[in-house]
């Protein structure tokens, strides 16, 4: 019997990537199938020097399998692809592969960390950040070992108008290609009749948008990009990934803030 | 069997893919772009590559983009010599230090290679206007384009901050070197990591930044010669494709931009 463990938080769209794709290979459910490692990002727990010692980036997920440990979630999926060959999340032929992978490092690219832009604005930067000075906020900075860029962008307020509109543009570009690749390949999915782990992939950034509000990017005039959010969302998958209290909006209820709250509060 | 490049000479990502199709013994057709005249925003190209952006490797006819993709998918359809390990979970960390690479060095390698040959050289002449325009045509990476300017450059926190992430990229590579036994990333087997890795430290030995690692990452010092010296390095990096080639009076301290 295999054993995995998975360092992970509820919350984290690449913990929710990872738990997507264990479910669709097979093993849906948090400490049956799998055993959780909670990682409480709030408390920073990511930059305990234990943690670093499996993830090195200081970030969710890190995978453990029968004991051995791989990090980076995009590996991950490919990995779990290779291990449990059924059903497949990759096209059978290289050319197919290749196409799912270009799209996997858009998706690393560009949503991922677009997504991040207004889950900071919108929630993270004043839950975490609203009474820290400028010292310990540089401090809090220099102790991660990715990304101190992103959060001297940010500062405590959370990023401003130039950087949002830019997150905004992003996810409304990945939204546009997701459309036109469910028209052009005739659907339900983004490679076409294969559900592929692209889906799996890109499934928690896109709800995490619909989440904070800004459904209003794609619902309106992108069909083929608005059924196929409603297409991965009624998968088992996403029922077992998604379970009560995933999405940021359950997590953390109090800090809760939407598109629309911020624009009011910020006046744009 | 046709392979075609379009690629440019001194692109990162260019040359990756150079280098393992020489690892793969391969030839194939060069189709070579010049970013200043926009070859990679036309119509015609953005059809190959919608990213607008270059390597795009054509093979009969389909095209394929993202280097890191193009360079495992030669290894699937060319398997000799085998450039990535045969067992999953070397593979998963394989995978790992590839998403790494994509995250850490090759953006932080723009940094400097921009501040210091590519603002000046394409846009330090041409209008805001002229400037604003292409970035209203780029795809991808617009916001790194606005975040250094057409006259400014980085500021010197991103600068500081690129040169860290290359100093925590070759001390990684020190590391892999120790923990594995050498002589590649991996261990005994050259791999997808090395071909990837060998042109962002090419490019930062080529612009002056080798005293990043040269005093005191020994493992990673020698791990480089060894790249270097494969006949891989030489068919890939031809004449004129490092920027001191053919940019050198850019690279001159008293050019100015050099915010280190």
């Amino acid at each position: 019997m295999t054993k995995i463990e998975l360092y992970q938080a509820p919350q984290s769209t690449c913990s929710q990537k990872v738990r997507i794709t264990l479910a669709e290979k097979g093993f849906p459910e948090m400490n049956k199938d799998w055993i959780e490692r909670d990682v409480d990002l709030s408390k920073f727990q990511q930059l305990e020097p234990e943690y670093l010692k499996l993830n090195p980036n200081g970030v969710v997920p890190t995978f453990v399998h029968d004991g051995t440990v791989l990090i980076e979630s995009s590996a991950i999926l490919e990995y779990l692809d290779e291990v449990f060959p059924e059903p497949p999340l990759l096209p059978p032929d290289a050319a197919g592969r290749a196409r799912a992978r270009a799209w996997m490092r858009y998706i690393d690219e560009v949503p991922t960390t677009a997504v991040r832009v207004p889950t900071f604005a919108n929630m993270l930067a004043p839950m975490r950040f609203s009474k820290t000075n400028d010292n310990d906020f540089a401090a809090h900075a220099d102790r991660l070992p990715l990304r101190k860029q992103f959060y001297q962008r940010m500062s405590q307020k959370g990023f401003g108008k130039p950087e949002l509109e830019y997150a905004e543009f992003q996810i409304r570009q990945t939204c546009e290609r997701i459309d036109a690749a469910v028209a052009d390949h005739g659907g339900p999915w983004i490679m076409g009749e294969q559900y592929t782990m692209v889906d799996a992939q890109v499934t928690p950034l896109i709800d995490r948008m619909e989440d904070l509000g800004y459904a209003f990017l794609w619902e309106d005039d992108l069909p083929n990009a608005t059924a196929w959010l409603k297409g991965v969302q009624a998968r088992p998958s996403y029922a077992a990934a998604f379970y009560p209290g995933a999405r940021i909006s359950e997590r953390y209820p109090d800090f809760y803030r939407t598109a629309a709250d911020l624009k009011a509060e910020r006046g744009y | 069997m046709a392979l075609e490049l379009y690629h440019s000479d001194h692109s990162t990502c260019s040359q990756k893919v150079r280098i393992c199709l020489a690892e793969k013994g391969l030839d194939w057709k060069s189709h070579a772009l010049h970013f200043q005249s926009g070859d990679h925003l036309t119509p015609e190209y953005l059809k190959l590559n919608p990213n607008g952006v270059v390597p795009t490797l054509v093979h009969d006819g389909e095209p394929l983009i993202e280097s890191s993709v193009i360079v495992e998918y030669l290894d699937e359809i060319f398997p000799e010599p085998s450039l990535v390990p045969s067992d999953p979970l070397q593979r998963g960390r394989m995978r790992s230090w590839l998403r790494y690479m994509e995250e850490v060095p090759t953006p932080a390698v723009r940094v400097p290679s921009f501040n210091r040959v590519f603002r000046p050289l394409r846009y330090e002449n041409a209008t805001q206007e002229e400037f604003e325009a292409r970035i209203a045509r780029m795809p991808l990476r617009k916001a790194f384009y606005r975040r250094m300017g057409r006259i400014d450059g980085f500021s010197q926190d991103e600068v500081d901050n690129s040169m860290a992430q290359i100093r925590q990229t070759c001390e990684r590579i020190d590391a892999a070197i120790k923990a594995n036994g050498g002589p590649w990333i991996m261990g005994e087997q050259y791999t997808l990591i090395d071909v990837t890795l060998t042109p962002l430290i090419q490019r930062m030995a080529d612009m002056g930044y080798d005293y990043l690692w040269k005093d005191d990452l020994p493992d990673m010092v020698d791990w480089f010669d060894r790249v270097r010296a494969r006949p891989s390095f030489s068919t890939a990096f031809y004449a004129n494709t490092n920027l001191s080639d053919k940019y050198g009076e850019y690279l001159k301290p008293e050019a100015g931009h050099d915010k280190d």
